[in-house]
C-alpha cells in the first residue's frame, strides 16, 4: 500500500496540470487503483501495466492540453527569494547570531540588537535594525514576480492588478514619496539644480532598487495589455 | 490486434481515429446498462470488444470529464464495502448516467447507424476482393 500511495504521489508531482483538473484525475486514479488492488493485482504488476509516474503523468498531460497548468516553476525561484530577503530585513541572522553568542547587545553595521528585560533568553532579544529601503523594494519586486508567474496567470486578468498596485505602491511611496521628495526639497535651494537633480533621482533609483519595482510594473502593466486584448477577442 | 495509441502504421492511425470517434458512444453505453467507475468500464471494454479496444487511463478520463461537463454522466463517491465486503474501506467514483445522456446516445447510435450503413453501402462490394 506504501509502494502504491509513492507510485501515485510521483504520478501527482509529474502532472503538469491546472489545479481542479490534477483533483479531478488524481480523485479518479486513486479510485481505480484500488479496484485494480482489490482485484487482486500486486503493485509491481499493477506499474508494470500503467508505466512509470511518468510515463502515467505524461499521458494525463498530453490528454489535457487546454487544462495544461499556465504557471512557471520558476516562480518559485522568486518566493524562495522574496523570504530570504523578507529574513535578512527583519534581522533574522542577526537574532540568530545573537542567540548563538548570547550577546546583550550586538552591533553590526547599522544594525542594532538590543536586549529587552536582560539577556536571559530567546525572546528576550529583540531587534531594533534599521530597515534598508533596497531591501523592501527588492522584497516587492519578488513578490510580485512570483505572483505575475503563477497566481496572476491562472486567473482572469484583473489578477495583474495586485503586482501593479504593489510595485506601484512603493514606486509611489516608498520612492517618489521620499528620496524624490527630499531631492526636491534640497535642490530648490540651488541656482540651476536640474542636472544634479537628475543625476540624483537616476542613482537613488539604484540605490534603493525602485528599478527593479518599475521592470515588474512595466511587466505586469503589459500583461494586463495582453490579458484585456485576449479577453476582448 | 488491440488499438494501441502508440501504433504509428497506417492502419493504426486509422483505427485510432475510428475509436477517437466512437469511443463516447461506447462509454455511455456501457453507462446505460449500469453505474461503472473507471477501471470497471476499461476492463469491461477491454473484454466486450475481445481485446480491441484496450484503453488507458489518460484516454478514458478526459472522455469522461467531457460528458460530465455536458451533463450526460454525473458522479458520486460510493462506499464500495457495502456492497461487496472484500473491498477495502476506500470509496469509488462512480459515474451513472443522466437522461441528458440517455437522450446523446440515442442521437449518437443514430448517427452512427446512418454512418455506418452509408459506409457498408459505399465499400460493400470491396468484401468480395
Amino acid at each position: 500500500m506504501n509502494e502504491m500511495k509513492k507510485y501515485v504521489n510521483a504520478i501527482e508531482r509529474s502532472l503538469r496540470l491546472d489545479r481542479p483538473t490534477r483533483l479531478r484525475v488524481m480523485n479518479d486514479l486513486a479510485s481505480d487503483l484500488q479496484s485494480r488492488l482489490d482485484a487482486g493485482t500486486d503493485p509491481a504488476q499493477i506499474r508494470a501495466e500503467l508505466g512509470s509516474p511518468q510515463q502515467v503523468a505524461a499521458q494525463f498531460n498530453a490528454a489535457f492540453p487546454e487544462h495544461r497548468d499556465p504557471a512557471s516553476p520558476w516562480r518559485w525561484a522568486f518566493l524562495a527569494a522574496t523570504v530570504a530577503l523578507l529574513l535578512g530585513a527583519l534581522g533574522v541572522p542577526n537574532l540568530l547570531l545573537g542567540l548563538l553568542s548570547r550577546a546583550v547587545t550586538l552591533q553590526a553595521n547599522s544594525e542594532i540588537v538590543g536586549a529587552i528585560g536582560g539577556a536571559d533568553g530567546p525572546t528576550a532579544i529583540f531587534v531594533t535594525s534599521t530597515q534598508s529601503p533596497i531591501g523592501v523594494a527588492y522584497i516587492i519586486a519578488c513578490l510580485a514576480v512570483f505572483l505575475l508567474l503563477g497566481w496572476c496567470r491562472r486567473g482572469g486578468y484583473r489578477r495583474y492588478w495586485l503586482p501593479i498596485a504593489l510595485c506601484g505602491g512603493w514606486c509611489a511611496i516608498g520612492w517618489f514619496g521620499t528620496e524624490v521628495w527630499q531631492a526636491l526639497e534640497w535642490s530648490a535651494t540651488l541656482a540651476h539644480p536640474t542636472p544634479l537633480l537628475a543625476s540624483i533621482l537616476l542613482q537613488s533609483l539604484f540605490t534603493t532598487g525602485t528599478w527593479s519595482c518599475l521592470a515588474v510594473l512595466i511587466l505586469a502593466a503589459l500583461a494586463l495589455r495582453q490579458g484585456k486584448a485576449a479577453g476582448k477577442k | 490486434m488491440p488499438i494501441s495509441n502508440q501504433d504509428p502504421t497506417r492502419e493504426g492511425r486509422f483505427a485510432q481515429q475510428l475509436k477517437k470517434g466512437i469511443l463516447e458512444m461506447l462509454v455511455l453505453q456501457l453507462l446505460a446498462s449500469a453505474p461503472s467507475h473507471g477501471y470497471e468500464m476499461i476492463l469491461r471494454l477491454r473484454e466486450t470488444s475481445g481485446g480491441l479496444l484496450d484503453l488507458k487511463e489518460g484516454t478514458l478520463y478526459p472522455i469522461l470529464y467531457r460528458l460530465e461537463d455536458e451533463g450526460c454522466i454525473e458522479s458520486a463517491w460510493q462506499n464500495m464495502a457495502e456492497k461487496d465486503p472484500k473491498s477495502r474501506a476506500m470509496p469509488r467514483k462512480v459515474y451513472t448516467m443522466t437522461q441528458t445522456g440517455r437522450q446523446t446516445l440515442q442521437a449518437e447510435k443514430a448517427a452512427w447507424r446512418t454512418f455506418a450503413g452509408c459506409v457498408t453501402n459505399f465499400c460493400g462490394g470491396d468484401q468480395d476482393e
